[in-house]
């Protein structure tokens, strides 16, 4: 037996395993995953397993999403305050109620003007610290968008599939959530808001429970002001909702919540997060922690607005690269160091750049939960074109506003025309 | 018909669903998949739970798997996901490299031989994860550095100056254990 082969086996002794063999509780429980597996198959139960990553996503609508959620909570106190409706509205009532909930679960829908109709869902939970704000909250719109907040990790994951790649952003911090989240507190604080509501009692016109319909101008979702609230007259809780563009409630909503459910069960390792295979996993708590221990990377960018501070760093990072200034290449890119610094190096000298075209597409702007995405159109030497997506941070640190490229989502050149 | 063929044909037989197959593949590679979850997974605590779904993650997406020849570098992939979505500690995602990832020579690259294993394996669990990890393949899985390149998404040059990088680390922590 060669040595190589032997050592492999004395480690697997030396931790409790006899190699090239499995124990038979090892194999039993093997068997049994064929087995449900093989049977779920059959049955086509697999299919309803919660397969939630594989729902939805397409755009970068978590923010607006939950302040929808937000809204819906300011919407639904504007209402219940209203004594005039009837005594089973007291706030008081409402309050208790709402604070011994543990869990919202929404589900619907979300139009942009220029994009189709996605679906989104949301789970929350209230912070075990600080129940005005969410902890564990999950966001996922559309089959391709997935937005986890981990409180018990203080880890956010946000997580996009795009056309040519796949990438998850890794921060540290709950940096999404539903927030603040459906209490008292938040009720009592906002009832000032809203104007020109108005209730219509009803029925459900699915479940023909007593209901009443709410509309009303409040604080915009992006730019849709006009809500319809619908509330459940018996329990008090919201049971659906949308917001729109429109005064007269034309065309499709801009959201639409057509499950508002409480205290949801939620399984085990629910907000934790399983990272697709193939995914670029952007962990910007390395760069991050790289920033802290030396604070002489990047440029000072000034006091101008995120958009302005990442154009220039752009700007100056393809200047370097163009004048193959490795050391500023270095500076305004901490991470390309040694190897990788080696491989950018020789994709600049394949792809040689000799300008900076346009800055196109810049995306997640003071987003905490990503970095900035801006898409560079650059001019090759060969009079060829190349368009590479880098991934931009702008933080504020004691010596000013600086500014780092962190790398690039997909290949350096992710296209070359 | 040598290893790699024969894994080969029983992947192949395992994406056309057979199931003696599948189980033929559990049975080549769970104990050394064992070993590096449990030293990825530094607690321990997870390892039998993890396995069960890397292994279901197999079982699932196998029928994906194009290249056949690489199913090793793809199982230690959904493995290492699995252990990294399944970190709960932050320092295990933030530990960045700290050596130059230079090319290396190799020549005074410390060998390790079975007599080692034990010293070997105590000390492995002192060294950073990142390398950790590459010397967990290279020895246990007897990976080439093209194939744990693959696992860790690195470049062979990274893979290659980790492991000499490792293996100092190893060799010192050994040493330090011996007094």
């Amino acid at each position: 037996m060669d040595n190589d082969r032997k050592l492999s086996e004395e480690l697997l002794k030396a931790d409790g395993i006899i190699p090239d063999s499995v124990t038979e509780y090892e194999r039993a429980a093997f068997r049994k995953i064929l087995d449900e597996q093989s049977k779920s198959k059959r049955t086509g139960l697999g299919a309803s397993q919660p397969n939630i990553w594989r729902i939805i996503m397409k755009n970068r609508i978590s923010k607006f999403a939950t302040a929808a959620v937000v809204l819906i909570a300011v919407a639904l106190s504007i209402v219940l305050i209203d004594k005039s409706i009837t005594p089973a509205w007291a706030i008081e009532q409402t309050i208790e109620v709402l604070e011994g909930m543990k869990v919202v679960h929404l589900a619907g829908y979300a139009k942009y003007p220029d994009r189709p109709r996605e679906t989104f869902e949301i789970w929350a939970m209230p912070h075990s610290m600080d129940g005005s704000v969410s902890g564990n909250f999950k966001l996922v719109e559309g089959d391709n968008h997935i937005s986890l907040a981990n409180e018990r990790e203080n880890i956010t994951y946000v997580y996009t599939r795009h056309p040519k790649w796949d990438v998850l952003y890794i921060t540290e911090g709950l940096n999404r959530g539903c927030n603040p989240f459906l209490t008292g507190d938040l009720f009592r604080q906002l009832k000032e808001m809203g104007r020109n509501w108005k209730e219509r009692y009803g029925r459900d016109e699915e479940t023909g429970r007593d209901s009443v319909f709410v509309t009303f101008i409040g604080p915009p979702v992006n730019t849709a002001p006009y809500w319809k609230l619908q509330f459940d007259v018996e329990t008090k809780l919201p049971v659906r909702g949308s917001v729109w563009y429109s005064e007269g409630y034309e065309g499709v909503p801009h959201f639409e919540y057509t499950s508002i459910e409480y205290d949801r069960e939620i399984p085990e390792g629910f907000f934790d997060f399983d990272i697709p295979d193939g995914t670029q996993v952007v962990d910007c708590r390395m760069l991050r922690d790289l920033l802290d221990r030396d604070p002489n990377y990047g440029i000072l960018v000034g006091q101008v607005s995120t958009y302005d501070a990442c154009k220039k760093v752009i700007e100056k990072y393809w200047q370097a690269v163009i004048d193959r200034n490795w050391d500023d290449v270095k500076k305004i890119r901490p991470l390309a160091a040694g190897d990788s610094l080696e491989k950018l190096q020789l994709t600049y000298q394949v792809h040689e750049p000799s300008e900076l075209v346009s800055i196109q597409g810049v995306n997640h702007l003071d987003d905490p939960g990503t970095f900035v995405e801006a898409t560079c159109v650059v001019k090759m030497k060969d009079g060829t074109m190349g368009q590479s997506v880098l991934n931009v941070e702008i933080r504020q640190m004691p010596r000013g506003k600086v500014g780092v490229v962190a790398g690039t989502i997909g290949a350096e050149f992710d296209e070359i025309y | 018909m040598d290893f790699d063929k024969q894994v080969e044909e029983i992947v192949l037989r395992s994406q056309n669903g057979d199931r003696a197959a599948f189980e033929a593949l559990f049975e080549i590679y769970q104990p050394r998949l064992k070993y590096y979850v449990r030293r990825m997974d530094g607690r321990g605590t997870n390892a039998d739970d993890m396995l069960q779904d890397i292994w279901l993650t197999v079982f699932k997406k196998i029928h994906k798997l194009k290249d056949t020849k690489a199913f090793a570098v793809w199982l230690y992939r959904i493995a290492r996901n699995k252990v990294y979505s399944g970190f709960k500690r932050k320092e295990r995602f933030v530990s960045l490299p700290q050596e130059n990832e230079l090319p290396v020579s190799g020549s005074d690259e410390p060998v390790f031989n079975a007599d080692d294993a034990k010293k070997l394996h105590r000390a492995l669990d002192e060294l950073k994860p990142y390398h950790k990890e590459v010397l967990t393949l290279s020895f246990v899985e007897r990976m080439s550095y093209e194939s744990i390149a693959g696992v860790t998404g690195c470049s062979i040059g990274t893979v290659r100056s980790r492991i000499f990088y490792a293996k100092q680390s190893l060799r010192k922590e050994m040493e330090r254990q011996n007094g």
